[in-house]
């Protein structure tokens, strides 16, 4: 390992460590502002949204002209009285943050894996297919935890709601993350694969 | 594995120690304790011939299947 390589793997383990360090403050601002909504009911939660797409061509005899608002991406805020629906919120939120804190951890020790100067070890085939199956995994839970707290949420407007659904629009990052997560997890089959390799290499006399 | 490594057995008839062997063969003693302790995966012809030829035997005396 050349000293430039060495250099650049401590910088990024140093700024994993930066964003591991704002994933644990997120979470226990998260944590605190769950604990807090029960002594608080009517105050509104700014920090979660829920989003919905509010389609206005909804049947009732509106006639379209060109250059007519369709439908529009919105995030509705439900006051900490419901507490069900800020609590699947929160554990969305807590999900994803306890996802990326577990996937840098396992990111700082392959790079100090690489720091210490030998990467290729059985371990780092692990903790790449952990990270992959987090990614891949984890977004389906939670887009399964906000579908149901939408639902909920939309349900308990006081106003009417035509054409007010979830929003998958907004959410078709969720296929982008199976594609990343489908490819780490080919990484880490062919690290694996080359890791069995070299053990072989070397116990070959 | 079924493939049982002789090489101490033949080691102490012909009387060489770990040290010389390994200078003698030309590979280092960390590999050939590899092969000794039976930990090795794979080994060269070219090993082979050197260790039988050092050793004056076959490689039937070194290797055996149990």
């Amino acid at each position: 390992m050349t000293k430039n390589g060495n250099l650049s793997a401590k910088t990024i383990y140093s700024l994993l460590s930066i964003a591991l360090g704002m994933n644990i403050g997120l979470l226990l601002i998260i944590i605190f502002m769950l604990f807090s909504s029960f002594f608080s009911p009517g105050v509104i939660r700014y920090f979660s949204n829920i989003p919905v797409l509010i389609n206005f061509n909804n049947g009732l005899g509106w006639k379209m002209q060109n250059g007519d608002l369709i439908n529009m991406h919105g995030s509705l805020k439900l006051a900490n009285s419901y507490y069900g629906i800020n609590l699947l919120i929160s554990i969305c939120q807590m999900l994803i943050l306890l996802g990326s804190v577990n996937c840098i951890i396992l990111l700082r020790k392959i790079v100090n894996t690489v720091i210490a100067g030998d990467p290729f070890v059985p371990q780092n085939g692990k903790r790449l297919r952990i990270i992959s199956l987090i990614i891949i995994f984890l977004p389906i839970i939670i887009q399964l935890n906000v579908w149901v707290a939408t639902k909920q949420a939309i349900s308990a407007l006081q106003y009417p709601r035509w054409g007010i659904r979830f929003d998958f629009l907004d959410n078709s990052s969720l296929i982008t993350y199976i594609v990343i997560g489908i490819f780490v997890f080919i990484v880490s089959e062919v690290f694996r694969i080359g890791i069995s390799l070299k053990e072989e290499q070397e116990l070959t006399v | 594995m079924s493939i049982r490594i002789n090489l101490d057995v033949m080691m102490a008839k012909r009387k060489v120690s770990l040290n010389e062997l390994a200078d003698k063969v030309g590979i280092t003693q960390a590999n050939l304790s590899i092969l000794k302790n039976e930990k090795a995966k794979a080994i060269r012809f070219s090993t082979l011939e050197k260790l039988c030829e050092v050793l004056e035997c076959q490689p039937g005396d070194l290797l055996e299947n149990k």
